[in-house]
């Protein structure tokens, strides 16, 4: 009895470190962490978008999903409904929670294809959004309030799915187990400063066989850099200047016509 | 060798188009200075379109209209159409009547609903003042032409109204605008335009115009200006408080706005110079009454998506 009570824990312990050891081996058999480059996007004053190329290892014969993520937040929302059956308006307020402020995801072959995959474990994309993201107060209009809110970051640019922005070679010195891939995402111009993550996965009949991520910074440099400090840390100060130069360029505009009108 | 035209707007967060502002900028300045009024009513839409977030389009136009206006009263002043004794006293009021006009606000969001007085205020303000102004200035136009025994529409409203502006006290003399009233007629008028353009979230200059014509009775060339002259103060108020308390104003936009902005003031100044004050008049209504059409056209029809973000005016 007294070696069943000691072998029991051993034998479990044994079971769990097989059992990582099988989870984690397909990751190990990848190799390589993912490659993103560039590592930072600065944002200057001629900003007008960028593209991130993302390279891993991953099986060989697998799909790779790419998604480039912002910082999650709860966001305030109105809700448009119809007053006195007639006129379309702010009816009412909700909150959006856990909302990523840019998702950007791009992959091999259509998501619905991959995540229809028998034994698919998770759901990708924004289709993946629909479990984390949640709505207060919830009721029965949730999962119609979850498309609209998609439809709106979509218009914005900030939520996308791509297909066939992810480039399949064969791994490296011919290895036949192994594949590298290498992924371009096009970032929109209307990119906060602030971090993100790019995760990668990639399925084989619809099961995750490898995960990878890496981080990524947006920073404001130069002029904007300059204007964002002065604007949000000395609002009042910034107000002036900023009135004080309109009222400036309005005079200066004018002289130069009152100059024209004058020569002619 | 492609050089890039899109300059990236640190408060608004995305890049835009140089030429695209520039030139929305230079239209509206132009019917800023034909007309007299802001243009914050087209102009904040019209960015919001592009891609700015509401608030920092409201504000940032703010911003670039205390430029146009300055640049629009200089080359008024310069035409002698700005009645600045006038246009103090409106703006006096206008003050008292917008920090009135913001608590007005505070009760009607408490009371739930207030998107729809406001939306329904904008409509009938619109429809009334549009309305009004092209019906008298054609009218007006026809009787020009005709000979006087054209029938006159509307003789007994303005007389007890004559009678009521002689009967109050303080009248004074407003020599550029060649008319004398009492003090409290532009203290109080500012005052109801300053409540309901805080109501509204504008400027008010399209209420402030038809205001000055009809019940102050001043030269359509003299409200153009003075008109003018009181937005770029109430302009000044707005970019200060919100860039202090919501940090919404984008400089680099409104700089873009401001430069394409002042030099259409000037060209609409001029080109006001050679209509007639009928002819300005029943083409400000006309751009009212489109306002109001699109405005009712957006509260009739299905909106795109059924969420927008929380936090506008």
């Amino acid at each position: 009895m007294k070696t069943l009570k000691i072998l029991f824990p051993l034998a479990c312990a044994l079971a769990c470190i097989l059992v990582l050891a099988v989870l984690a081996g397909p990751a190990r058999a990848a190799g390589t962490e993912l490659l993103v480059q560039p590592e930072s996007v600065r944002i200057g004053t001629f900003y007008d978008g960028a593209t991130l190329t993302v390279t891993g290892e991953v099986p060989a014969g697998s799909d790779v999903v790419v998604t480039f993520e912002g910082k999650s937040d709860d966001l305030h929302m109105k809700r448009k409904g119809k007053a006195l059956g007639l006129f379309w308006m702010n009816m009412g307020s909700v909150t959006i929670t856990h909302a990523p402020s840019v998702s950007l995801t791009c992959a091999t072959r259509p998501l619905a294809e991959l995540a229809a995959g028998k034994g698919a474990d998770a759901a990708l994309g924004l289709g993946e959004l629909r479990g984390e993201i949640g709505i207060e107060p919830s009721g029965p209009d949730d999962a119609m309030l979850f498309d609209e809110f998609v439809k709106l970051k979509r218009g914005e640019g900030l939520y996308k799915e791509t297909v066939g922005n992810v480039e399949m070679a064969a791994g490296p010195e011919g290895s036949a187990d192994a594949a590298t891939f290498t992924a371009t995402v096009d970032l929109p111009s209307r990119l906060a400063p602030g971090p993100y993550l790019v995760h990668a996965v990639a399925l084989k009949d619809g099961v995750v066989v490898w995960r990878g991520n890496a981080p990524v910074q947006a920073e404001l440099v130069g002029t904007p850099k300059f204007i964002a400090d002065l604007a949000f840390n000395h609002g009042a100060l910034f107000g002036i200047l900023a009135t004080v130069v309109a009222i400036l360029g309005g005079l200066i505009i004018g002289w130069l016509f009152q100059g024209a009108s004058g020569a002619h | 060798m492609s050089i890039s035209m899109d300059l990236y707007l640190p408060i608004a967060g995305n890049a835009m188009n140089i030429f695209a502002v520039l030139g929305l900028g230079g239209l509206v300045g132009l019917l800023s200075g034909i007309f007299g009024v802001g243009g914050g009513f087209l102009m904040t839409p019209l960015l919001i379109m592009l891609g700015i977030p509401p608030t920092v389009a409201a504000a940032s136009d703010s911003n670039q209209i205390v430029g146009a206006s300055t640049s629009g009263t200089l080359a008024h002043f310069r035409l002698g159409n700005v009645d600045f004794k006038m246009g103090v006293l409106l703006l006096v009021g206008g003050v008292v009547g917008g920090t009135g006009g913001v608590q007005v606000i505070k009760i009607l969001r408490a009371m739930g609903n207030a998107d729809f007085l406001i939306n329904a205020t904008y409509v009938v303000m619109l429809g009334l003042i549009g309305g009004y102004m092209f019906y008298e200035s054609l009218a007006s136009m026809r009787a020009s032409k005709a000979p006087r025994s054209a029938a006159k529409k509307a003789p007994a409203k303005p007389s007890r109204y004559g009678r009521m502006l002689q009967a109050l006290p303080w009248q004074t003399d407003f020599p550029r605008s060649g008319v004398r009233i009492s003090l409290l007629m532009p203290l109080v008028l500012g005052g109801f335009v300053g409540v309901l353009a805080a109501i509204m979230g504008v400027g008010g200059g399209f209420i402030m115009v038809p205001v000055m014509v009809y019940l102050l009775r001043m030269p359509m060339h003299v409200v153009v200006g003075t008109s003018l002259f009181q937005i770029l103060f109430t302009c000044m108020n707005v970019t200060i408080m919100q860039a202090a308390t919501n940090h919404t104003v984008d400089f680099v936009l409104a700089l873009l706005l401001l430069i394409g902005s002042a030099v259409g003031a000037q060209f609409g100044a001029k080109i006001g110079k050679r209509l007639s004050g009928d002819h300005l008049k029943i083409f400000l209504a006309t751009l009212v009454l489109v306002v109001m059409v699109k405005m009712l056209y957006g509260l009739l029809v299905r909106p795109d998506v059924l969420l927008a973000y929380a936090g506008g005016h």
